[in-house]
């Protein structure tokens, strides 16, 4: 046998393996520059809209259904909270019977009726725009925490959003496992956290393996190996050829040169 | 010499009786074939309630789940136990991993995020007590205890699931979501379920021809997809098992984390009714044990 040849030849391999790490590096986002966080003058103060004449305009024996939600997230300027707060105070003077309605109305006019308006921005993965959002989704979470009256609205306004922001970051794991990588999508992942809302992103089939070898589940490897598909039991069969030729092959060498 | 006998035939009693960890009218151990396949189910009836059931959801303040079941099981007789719900982190290390889907321990939140794709939200309760309620249908009944209050949720409603976080919050509920196979006799997953053929482990709650409460950990050890396994498990506990109508039957997970251990009325594992992930490896767990 010309272990000069196979030696040759396992040296390629280890070359092109290590030439397609390579070329995923090159692919990885590693841009660390997060958008600039809105000051307080930056948030638009616009106030054309009347929250007054929606209410008049709606019918008021059961204002939750008959409330023009997609009429106030067309004209309210909600990207500013204090606007919000003060479109909620009008509605709890005029709906006086219930004073949990009126947070009840905006709180699904700000997440379900908000939803369609903007979900276009977020179909394929966009750092920087997740970045942003999720800079407006936590200005909720501070309001909650100081503002005791309101605090289910905007805590329902936070909890929604931040959940379906993880629910997106999951999405995209799954068309691109490498991006839970990036800096970006792991700083809006911390954020979703650090308030416990767990992002799983999904792992590949190899991470799987790797963490499996990395924690010694062997028995569990074993018993996957038996309800794989024929493609990834050639593959394994291949590794495994593969790592013991090369040990084979290391050992005979040693032991051929010391008989020299 | 009588004397010796009687003072050894006493103590052998009262050895017995200690060592009894439950009474087997309520729990039965049993292996069954069901279309080729080898499955062990748990029978445990609720009636009296002796049958109770913990759930640890996570790891609380750097005590791993194993430790927490270590130090609260001390002076409980377990009849079984099984990992939970699903785990993020999977084949990673379970000290680090979170549970997938809302969750609460012991009122303590551990996951606030609601998956979408998981229909079963259950309710673990101090008492012992569990139920299931399938946000599909938005109607999720809970009572505050202090003033006797109650609410029917849609937790998939924000403003709701605001007011149920409290709730689960003050009343320090043990909360956690998974998929939810079969809710009130009509089955809750397709054939365009999961494909993955693969052990499968469930709980399921039914009511028999009395009248009575009857939980049941059942694990397939056999390859099955969800869907296999769904109807096989469901035909099982209304032709043999003679179960009047299943209320609810939840998937417990066998991928990431594949705990299952079930003892006999002497506290000795059983054999053959054992999961392929040692109990120190749980990333959550829920046990049943006899009271």
């Amino acid at each position: 046998m010309n272990y000069k040849k196979i030696s040759l030849f396992l040296l390629l391999i280890l070359l092109i393996f290590v030439g397609c790490i390579l070329f995923m590096f090159t692919k990885s986002d590693d841009n660390i520059s997060l958008p600039p966080s809105k000051d307080l003058y930056e948030i638009s103060t616009v106030d054309t809209f009347n929250i007054k004449r929606l209410l008049s305009d709606s019918n008021n024996v059961d204002l939750t259904t008959s409330f023009p939600y997609k009429t106030y997230v067309d004209e309210a300027n909600y990207e500013n909270v204090k606007m919000i707060k003060r479109d909620i105070a009008i509605m709890e003077s005029v709906l006086k019977n219930d004073p949990m309605v009126a947070q009840k109305i905006l709180s699904l006019a700000l997440t379900d009726s908000l939803l369609p308006k903007i979900k276009n921005q977020f179909a394929v993965y966009h750092p920087d725009t997740l970045a942003a959002f999720m800079q407006w989704v936590e200005s909720f979470k501070y309001y909650a925490q100081y503002d005791e009256a309101y605090e289910p609205f905007y805590s329902s306004v936070y909890s929604y959003w931040v959940t379906y922001i993880a629910n997106k970051l999951d999405e995209y794991s799954k068309t691109d496992a490498n991006i839970k990588y990036q800096f970006k999508y792991r700083f809006v992942a911390g954020k979703c956290k650090e308030n416990k809302f767990n992002v799983s992103p999904t792992a590949s089939e190899i991470e799987k393996i790797v963490n499996n070898v990395v924690e010694s589940k062997w028995a569990y490897l074993y018993k996957r190996l038996w309800s794989a598909s024929l493609i990834q039991k050639i593959a394994f069969l291949f590794f495994g050829i593969f790592t013991f030729c090369a040990y084979i092959i290391t050992i005979i060498f040693v032991i051929n040169k010391f008989k020299k | 010499m009588k004397n010796l006998i009687a003072i050894f035939l006493v103590l052998s009693f009262f050895n017995f009786s200690s060592i009894a960890q439950y009474n087997e009218d309520y729990v039965q151990a049993k292996t069954a074939d069901i279309y080729g396949d080898d499955i062990k189910v748990v029978k445990m009836s609720r009636k009296d309630n002796h049958v109770k059931v913990k759930y640890f959801a996570a790891k609380e303040n750097g005590k791993s789940v194993y430790e927490r079941y270590r130090s609260w099981s001390a002076n409980k007789s377990i009849i079984a136990y099984s990992s939970g719900t699903y785990m993020d982190l999977c084949g990673g290390n379970p000290l680090l991993a979170n549970p997938v889907g809302v969750c609460f321990d012991a009122g303590k939140l551990v996951n606030a995020r609601i998956k979408d794709d998981m229909d079963g939200l259950i309710i673990v309760y101090a008492t012992g007590g569990v139920v299931a309620s399938n946000l599909k249908e938005g109607n999720l009944s809970v009572k505050e205890s202090s003033t006797g209050k109650s609410f029917v949720l849609n937790l998939r409603n924000a403003f709701d699931f605001s007011t149920f976080k409290n709730w689960a919050r003050e009343e320090e509920a043990t909360v956690f979501q998974t998929h939810l196979l079969n809710y009130k006799g009509v089955l809750g997953v397709g054939t365009n379920g999961s494909p993955n053929a693969r052990e499968r482990r469930f709980l399921a709650v039914c009511k028999d021809e009395d009248g009575n409460i009857i939980h049941c950990l059942i694990n397939l050890a056999g390859q099955n997809t969800l869907y296999d396994a769904t109807t096989k498990v469901s035909d099982y506990l209304k032709r043999i098992e003679d179960m009047d109508n299943i209320i609810y039957l939840i998937n417990l997970d066998t991928g990431c984390q594949d705990i299952f251990q079930a003892f006999d009325d002497r506290g000795n594992f059983k054999a053959g009714f054992s999961g392929t992930t040692p109990i120190s490896s749980a990333a959550n767990l829920l046990v049943y044990y006899y009271e």
